[in-house]
């Protein structure tokens, strides 16, 4: 039997792991970090949504714009995050979906639970990244996360899934 | 006369409303009591002229979608002679809901229980085993319920269940102008709904959103946040496309309370509101300067010449709300809907219309206004949403039954006797709506 020492998953499905830990922890700053500088964050209302294809979107963000979520999250007027959410991303599917010398796309299923001034969320998500490799390691140009909810009303979601 | 301290129970009709609405102050129960709700959906929901859809929405013949009234869900259907109708979404005969989809297409539509089928018209077309029914009344009587009044102004469809109805161009009455510029901003003249749409829900009363769209003392204090984040970063208001509009769109509500005094309120009869603009820099200020928006004013100008182009583009107007449900703003070709789930539930429903003939930059930029103003995820509106919902908490217990809304109380002035101006820290919109609320919860018929 392998201990956990013994498996070394790819630097891909350590990414995705990595960074669903990183927002559980709210490290939304370093988060933005992880982007490349034209990378996109995008929660589109609907599966069928296409990238070039302008419509309205849950969240279709730049690095900027996500850092001003980032530290408008972290800032004491943000009412919205008073007191802040609490949240476990459970990440499982992940599948390699290409491959290049520059980078590959990867695909996974999360839940997301969120607790938040004693009431509880559950967010449903296929997630796909689209990864880069650069000399600071794997960013992400895009991620997208889809929820299986899209097109449905939600109340305030300010922070990334 | 019953105190509203005393009657949030028992038969509204019999209750003093007015009591509840006085110039300085309107009672909680007006945002909590369920049977408030209930009798806002007979008395103002099924009888004003509530907005229900876009004529671009359904173009063709057998084209419908689903719609509110309130609470009460409706099919709105063109009709074959491209007339418009409506019915309650609800099969004559075992009450099943009869269009389970928001859009479709239909020659006819037929009840998934007993395949009851009605035409366009909702008319009854067939049903099987007919003569088992025989001792039932005329069939004319098993038509589906038709909504007495859906009529479209310049392509915004309204619909009111009341018979008769006050004209829906008398209903809009000064905010009809609202609309006007919409339209008139389209070079071809035609708005299409295109993009999506945008949902946004809250555990308050739907009133609150009303009000906070005209409310200028809070995006100090509740956007606080978004803005001190903005003020790092002033020189991304220089970038292009979502970076550029979106820090833009925060740095503009830093205004001081003094320069939001300057953005002038205006309240037209029939508890219909607008505020003046306060976009001055960047894509968002209503003159730009740069090659996408060149492109826009000469299409505009083939259509309307020089001088009413030059008319239509200085309208400069933010939220345009149409009592009871609508938020309109011309400038980027936006609607938001508002719906009563519950007392203390409310549905938002944001989408943009492309104006054909223009640039589609222009479309992107009305993409990008709401994707930053009206998503769930917005770095503005969450905040607002959080505030509602305290608001609602705080109001449906306790011994404090007022809520004040005296904020410029005898600063209004009058304009005209249908027209009232006041100072953007002034609370004459909410009084304002409060009197249109009041208008129609007092009168039965």
């Amino acid at each position: 039997m392998n201990t956990p020492t013994d498996w070394n998953p790819p630097d891909w499905y350590r990414f995705v792991l990595d960074e669903a830990a990183l927002l559980d922890a709210r490290g939304f700053e370093a988060w933005v970090g992880w982007f490349t500088p034209d990378g996109r964050y995008w929660m589109p209302t609907s599966e069928q949504a296409l990238e070039g294809e302008p419509a309205l979107a849950l969240f279709d963000e730049t690095p900027e714009v996500l850092l001003l979520r980032a530290q408008r999250l972290l800032h004491p007027m943000t009412h919205v995050q008073t007191p802040p959410s609490r949240t476990h991303h459970h990440v499982s599917a992940l599948r390699l979906q290409t491959s290049t010398d520059s980078g590959m796309v990867i695909s996974s299923m999360q839940w997301i639970v969120e607790q938040r001034a004693g009431v509880q969320r559950h967010f449903s998500a296929k997630v796909l990244h689209r990864l880069q490799r650069t000399p600071q390691g794997l960013k992400m140009a895009l991620k997208r996360v889809d929820l299986i909810d899209a097109d449905a009303a939600h109340r305030a979601l300010p922070f990334p899934l | 006369m019953i105190s509203p301290a005393q009657s949030p129970s028992g038969d509204p009709k019999e209750w003093e409303v007015s009591a509840w609405v006085q110039p300085h102050r309107v009672h909680r129960s007006v945002y909590t009591d369920r049977a408030v709700f209930a009798l806002e959906q007979e008395r103002i929901f099924q009888r004003a002229w509530v907005y229900v859809g876009h004529e671009s929405e359904i173009p063709e013949p057998g084209d419908h979608i689903l719609a509110h009234m309130g609470t009460q869900e409706i099919v709105l259907v063109r009709q074959t002679d491209g007339s418009l109708a409506a019915f309650e979404n609800r099969c004559s005969h075992r009450g099943a809901r009869l269009v389970v989809q928001p859009q479709g297409h239909a020659r006819q539509f037929t009840c998934a229980y007993h395949a009851w089928s009605f035409q366009l018209d909702g008319q009854l077309q067939a049903m099987p085993l007919p003569q088992g029914y025989a001792d039932s009344p005329a069939k004319a009587d098993k038509s589906l319920t038709r909504i007495r009044q859906v009529q479209s102004y310049r392509g915004f469809i309204f619909a009111s269940h009341s018979e008769p109805a006050q004209s829906l161009e008398d209903f809009l009455g000064g905010l009809a102008s609202a609309l006007d510029n919409m339209v008139d901003r389209s070079p071809s003249g035609r708005l299409v709904q295109t993009g999506g749409k945008l949902r946004m829900l809250y555990q308050g009363n739907w009133k609150l959103f009303m009000e906070n769209a005209v409310d200028l003392v809070h995006p100090m204090f509740v956007h606080g946040g978004a803005v001190a984040v903005a003020r790092q970063h002033p020189e991304w208001a220089a970038h292009d496309g979502v970076t550029g509009q979106t820090t833009q769109m925060l740095l503009a509500n830093g205004l001081k309370l003094s320069e939001w005094d300057g953005v002038e309120l205006h309240a037209h009869a029939g508890g219909h509101v607008y505020m003046g603009g306060f976009y001055r820099g960047g894509v968002i200020a209503p003159a730009r300067v740069d090659p996408v928006f060149e492109a826009y004013t000469s299409a505009l100008t083939e259509r309307h010449g020089p001088e009413k182009t030059q008319a239509v583009l200085a309208v400069d107007r933010f939220n345009n709300l149409i009592w009871p449900n609508l938020s309109v703003n011309s400038r980027f070709q936006t609607v938001r809907m508002v719906q009563p789930l519950a007392v203390d539930q409310t549905l938002v429903t944001s989408y943009c219309f492309a104006m054909e003939g223009a640039p589609p930059e222009m479309h992107a930029l009305s993409l990008r206004f709401l994707n930053t103003a009206s998503s769930p995820g917005s770095l503005v509106a969450s905040d607002d949403l959080e505030i509602f919902e305290r608001c609602q908490q705080g109001l449906t217990e306790g011994l404090n039954d007022w809520i004040d809304t005296s904020r410029g109380l005898g600063g209004d002035q009058a304009q005209s006797p249908s027209h009232w101006r006041g100072p953007g820290t002034s609370e004459l919109p909410i009084r304002h709506q409060l009197q249109a609320w009041l208008h129609w919860m007092q009168n039965p018929d």
